[in-house]
């Protein structure tokens, strides 16, 4: 077959049909957009996760000694050095890291850390092996080393300001050397120079060992002498990637819901337009076939239409989701903060060649079976099909059986395993296909029930069930918008509302007095111990409870939360602690159980488990530990809050301006009612669910493409219909309000068969998903707003959908609509 | 009374212009059976559609009774279409959703007449062509004669002063194109409407109280 009747049954289409053509594109792109875009995001919060679990050491060391909340003494060095057993280690590097905030000559203030090396000695730590400061001219003479964004900021500025505890040190940009790395917003100086700054000559973070022949013996060998310095701890580089592994696993859990749907939206679009396009084109067809093409050249030259839209759609997909990247962010852990994520910016090949995959494969797959329907046809029968795709009437009646035997047995599946987040995802891939089988037979039921006083919108009913299957896949992508709207705002509903409900169960107080600037950035601590002295001369205070969190406590390989505060004197035990709900479960610990912690001043004690309670810090556990217990334990040097409850009938407005007088002195401190710190909380969750909003409103708005698509495709179809009608006698309006007829029955059994959808969901993510990958048990809360919200979108979107359609309609001649079917 | 005058029609294809009618003039009278004959391109489809309103003229002027249809407003085209004229097609252009009955009552829905009282003027219509056992039968279910017998059933439902048809017995056998013609005349003397059809079959051609034969677009003859 000729090359160029290819190229023309291609290519002319798609210039002839540019509105059409232009939505697929849209949409595809879209739903591919969404997916690397979430992906990029999190190979970069991954990425960032690693590094500064690794301490943005890019050496490949074997071990790694650090102080439990302490720093680490010199002398360690030495005496692994000269012990004949750990001959094995060729090379021990101390590191010195400090979190520093540093103040750019325009006023930008960053917190940053900053790393301390034997520079001369052992060169530089660095994920790129072909960098290093030996041979990187930039660096030869210069007093610090910035990584490459952190460089990159400084081009804009003439100097930056360290302040270092008790020194503030200005460096000038010609100072500044490159440190060639791949992401990550950090300073690098020589350790003593560091030491000097922080005025302490033997202060060590880290001491990182490298042996070629690493072994359990080995890792004894060391043990034997961290055991004479309390408060130290060795991990292997695997330990420490485990625990990042931790941190990681709920910010994994939304990309993969992102990415799944995301990428179904995307083939739901491809599958959509491509479903109605075999009918579209098959006069076309039926000439080529009469004119000597075989079934081969037919097969291939349908599917080569679907990897025409596909591929396009995809590369165009591909460059707006790294393009769009800060609109489709996704909130990453709380380990790390967005600017060090940010600064990972290496192209993801291995996610653009996988989008590409899945796009190409899933326009192939989309297109097979029309391609082999195309292939099979005779001409004869290309030419005297008609343009219905209607199904028969026993197939309406399979899809209902085969959907309901999906969706029942998938909550067996789901509430069936404990802890396997993997069957609820199944559980829920099963639920959604079986509701998508649902549309054929909810078509013929609209069908069933439209008014028969009103004939044209009947007529724009029942043409629906001339195409059952391009339609239910464009109701289908609005029924999974509208699905996952639901789900996700109850989600959120659900977190908020059970936040919330403990907020006011566990702070009956009035005012909370907080550090801002800690809490902005994430630090611990932040206010000072003499503001209990401050406040108990105050006669309107009742009761005051301060309390601490430490939110990265490690044990083990594991990460949690420490949460002490003041205990009631019942509960008041030697060595006990309480534990988050979430934390038990996830942990299956209970009442009486023993817990190890690792503590500052008196090395690791076994705590004894009193009980559980709710708690929502941190979806990895909390420990929830007296304050007293805390303070012999780890030292207090300040709190994170004091909590202040105040007598009855005081007027708590002149109290407030009272303290803040009194507080003048300390600059960063804010007082916080009870709505406050409802908002404060609020925030963070805010930050964990942002990424979600975005997936919302983005589901929302590639399904109004796809109805908008479907609309459109069926226009020409349709077109000897509304020629008929009009020659009939149908005003404008009637015809109008046919094609309306039509949008609404797709968006009203999309929206329909959606809330179903979020009503069967709902359980699956709050009771399986939710509680097995976090813990939690929420307090339902459904977001009613919505439902106003849907029943005024879905006739606004039919009504959107059907004016472009109509315009073309009575723009197009109805000599040409009769004379081309004649 | 349908007037022509001076009736010219171009169409444009691509850069050239094409002449589909050139001053056409003619009067028929009422209730007049009138049957256009001519070779492919001659025009009769043409001068069918302008009668029909699918189409404008470009110069001239035609007049169907009080309707003039160089310059109808939309609503004026609207009423026309439902009261004054019916049009049967070569391809019959039925919905395949609707039962006979309701694809007959079409016209009647969309003039806003009940839905009973549409149904039992359909029901009469379908009477007329001899369908009264085939109305719930939807049109995927009858014979391509029956199909036409409901199209036909359509057009007059209305009682429409003009019927056109475009090549009814095209698609039909010569046996059923004999029937709906008989069912065409028998229609034509009950409702007295005027009947122009377009026709390639001379025999058709022939039963006409008027005869015109059209050729590149200009009337060779009327008999």
């Amino acid at each position: 077959m000729n090359l160029k009747l290819f190229s023309n049954f291609l290519f002319l289409y798609l210039s002839q049909h540019k509105i059409r053509n232009l939505l697929i594109l849209i949409g595809i792109s879209l739903g591919i957009a969404l997916f690397v875009s979430t992906g990029y995001n999190g190979i970069r919060a991954e990425k960032s996760l690693i590094d500064f679990s690794l301490g943005f050491n890019g050496d490949e060391f074997q071990y790694r000694i650090s102080g439990n909340r302490t720093d680490l003494p010199e002398e360690i060095i030495g005496k692994i050095f000269y012990d004949p057993k750990l001959e094995s280690i060729s090379k021990v590097s101390p590191n010195l890291k400090k979190d520093t905030n540093i103040l750019f000559s325009s006023g930008e203030s960053l917190r940053i850390p900053v790393l301390g090396l034997n520079l001369f000695e052992n060169g530089l730590p660095n994920p790129d092996s072909n960098s290093n400061p030996e041979t990187n001219s930039t660096s030869n003479n210069s007093a610090i080393l910035f990584s490459k964004a952190l460089y990159d900021k400084m081009q804009e500025n003439d100097k930056v300001e360290f302040e270092f505890e008790n020194n503030k040190i200005i460096f000038d940009k010609s100072e500044i050397g490159l440190l060639d790395n791949e992401g990550g917003m950090y300073a690098l100086l020589d350790l003593q120079i560091l030491q000097a700054y922080l005025e302490n000559e033997d202060r060590i973070t880290y001491i990182y060992l490298h042996s070629d022949s690493p072994s359990k013996q080995l890792e004894t060998s060391i043990q034997e002498i961290l055991d004479l310095f309390p408060n130290t701890k060795l991990e292997s580089r695997e330990d420490i990637l485990q625990r990042a592994e931790g941190a990681l696993k709920s910010f994994r859990m939304n990309l993969l819901v992102v990415s799944m749907i995301s990428v179904l939206i995307s083939l739901f679009m491809i599958s959509q337009n491509l479903s109605g396009l075999y009918f579209q084109r098959r006069k076309e067809l039926a000439i080529l076939r009469s004119i000597g093409a075989s079934s081969l050249i037919t097969f291939l030259l349908f599917l080569l239409q679907a990897l025409v839209l596909g591929i396009p759609g995809t590369i165009l997909g591909i460059y707006l989701g790294i393009g769009f990247t800060e609109i489709f962010s996704i909130s990453v852990t709380t380990v790390t903060n967005s600017k060090q994520v940010l600064s990972y910016n290496q192209l993801p090949w291995n996610l653009i060649i996988l989008s590409l995959l899945i796009g190409s494969l899933g326009s192939l797959f989309a297109g097979i079976i029309p391609s082999l329907r195309a292939s099979r046809t005779s001409p004869m029968g290309m030419i005297r099909e008609g343009n219905s795709q209607k199904l028969p009437d026993k197939l309406y009646t399979w899809f209902l059986i085969i959907g309901f035997s999906l969706i029942i047995p998938s909550y067996a599946l789901a509430f069936g395993f404990e802890k396997n987040t993997f069957t609820g995802f199944l559980a829920i891939g099963l639920l959604l296909l079986g509701q998508i089988l649902l549309f054929p037979p909810f078509f013929r039921f609209l069908a069933l029930i439209a008014p028969r006083n009103f004939p044209t919108f009947k007529i724009g009913v029942e043409e629906i069930l001339q195409r059952p299957l391009g339609n239910t896949f464009a109701s289908g992508t609005f029924m999974l918008s509208v699905s996952l709207v639901l789900t996700l705002s109850t989600l959120t509903a659900s977190y908020k509302k059970s936040l919330l409900d403990w907020v006011d169960r566990e702070n009956p107080f009035d005012y909370s007095i907080v550090n801002s600037y800690h809490l902005e950035n994430g630090l611990s601590g932040g206010v000072n111990k003499e503001v209990i002295n401050l406040l108990k001369d105050m006669d309107e205070v009742e009761s005051i409870d301060p309390f601490v969190i430490i939110s990265q406590f490690e044990i083990g390989t594991k990460v949690y939360t420490i949460h002490a505060l003041p205990f009631d004197k019942k509960d008041k035990k030697e060595n006990s602690v309480f534990i988050s709900s979430n934390l038990a479960y996830l942990e299956n610990l209970k009442q009486e159980d023993i817990l190890s912690i690792p503590t500052k001043l008196s090395g690791t004690i076994d705590f004894k488990i009193m009980g559980d309670r709710e708690h929502f810090f941190s979806e990895r556990g909390t420990i929830i530990m007296d304050l007293d217990e805390y303070e012999r334990y780890f030292g207090i040097e300040s709190f994170n809050s004091i909590r202040v409850k105040l007598k009855k009938n005081i007027d708590g407005l002149k109290f407030q301006k009272d303290l803040k007088f009194k507080l003048t002195g300390f600059s960063q401190l804010v007082i916080f009612d009870s709505e406050g710190l409802k908002d404060i909380y609020l925030s963070g969750l805010d930050k964990v669910f942002g990424t979600l909003e975005s997936l919302k409103w983005t589901a929302l708005f590639i399904s109004a493409i796809s109805i908008f698509a479907a609309v459109l495709h069926g226009l020409y179809d349709k077109l000897k219909l509304f020629g008929t009608l009009s020659i009939l006698g149908a005003t404008r309006r009637q015809i109008f309000s046919t094609m309306f007829a039509s949008a609404l029955s797709l968006t009203l059994s999309g929206a329909l068969v959606g809330i179903f959808s979020a009503l069967s969901l709902i359980p699956v993510v709050l009771y399986v998903i939710n509680k097995n990958a976090f813990g939690w048990t929420l307090r339902f809360e459904f977001p009613w707003i919505w439902i106003p919200i849907l029943l005024i979108s879905v006739p606004l979107l039919s009504f959107l959908a059907s004016i472009y359609p109509y315009w073309k309609i009575q723009k197009e001649s109805l000599r040409n609509i009769f004379h081309e079917e004649s | 009374m349908i007037r022509i005058q001076n009736l010219e029609k171009n169409y444009r294809i691509g850069n050239s212009s094409i002449t589909a009618l050139k001053n056409i003039n003619l009067e028929v009278s009422n209730s007049q059976f009138v049957t256009l004959m001519g070779p492919s391109g001659s025009g009769k489809s043409s001068l069918l559609n302008i009668l029909a309103s699918i189409d404008k003229p470009d110069n001239g002027l035609v007049e169907v009774f009080d309707y003039n249809l160089n310059n109808l407003s939309q609503r004026d085209l609207d009423k026309y279409r439902r009261s004054t004229v019916g049009i049967i097609f070569q391809f019959f252009n039925l919905l395949p959703y609707l039962s006979a009955l309701e694809n007959v009552s079409l016209p009647l829905y969309l003039s806003g007449i009940s839905t009973n009282q549409a149904h039992l003027r359909a029901s009469e219509s379908l009477e007329m062509v001899g369908l009264k056992d085939r109305m719930q039968h939807k049109p995927t279910e009858l014979s391509g004669g029956e199909q036409q017998r409901v199209a036909i059933a359509r057009s007059i439902v209305h009682n429409p002063k003009l019927l056109l048809a475009d090549e009814p017995t095209g698609n039909l056998d010569t046996d059923t194109s004999h029937k709906i013609m008989e069912i065409l005349l028998k229609l034509r003397k009950e409702k007295s409407f005027t009947l122009w059809i377009v026709t390639h079959n001379p025999e058709i051609g022939r039963l006409g109280d008027l005869q015109i034969h059209l050729k590149d677009g200009k009337m060779l003859d009327e008999s």
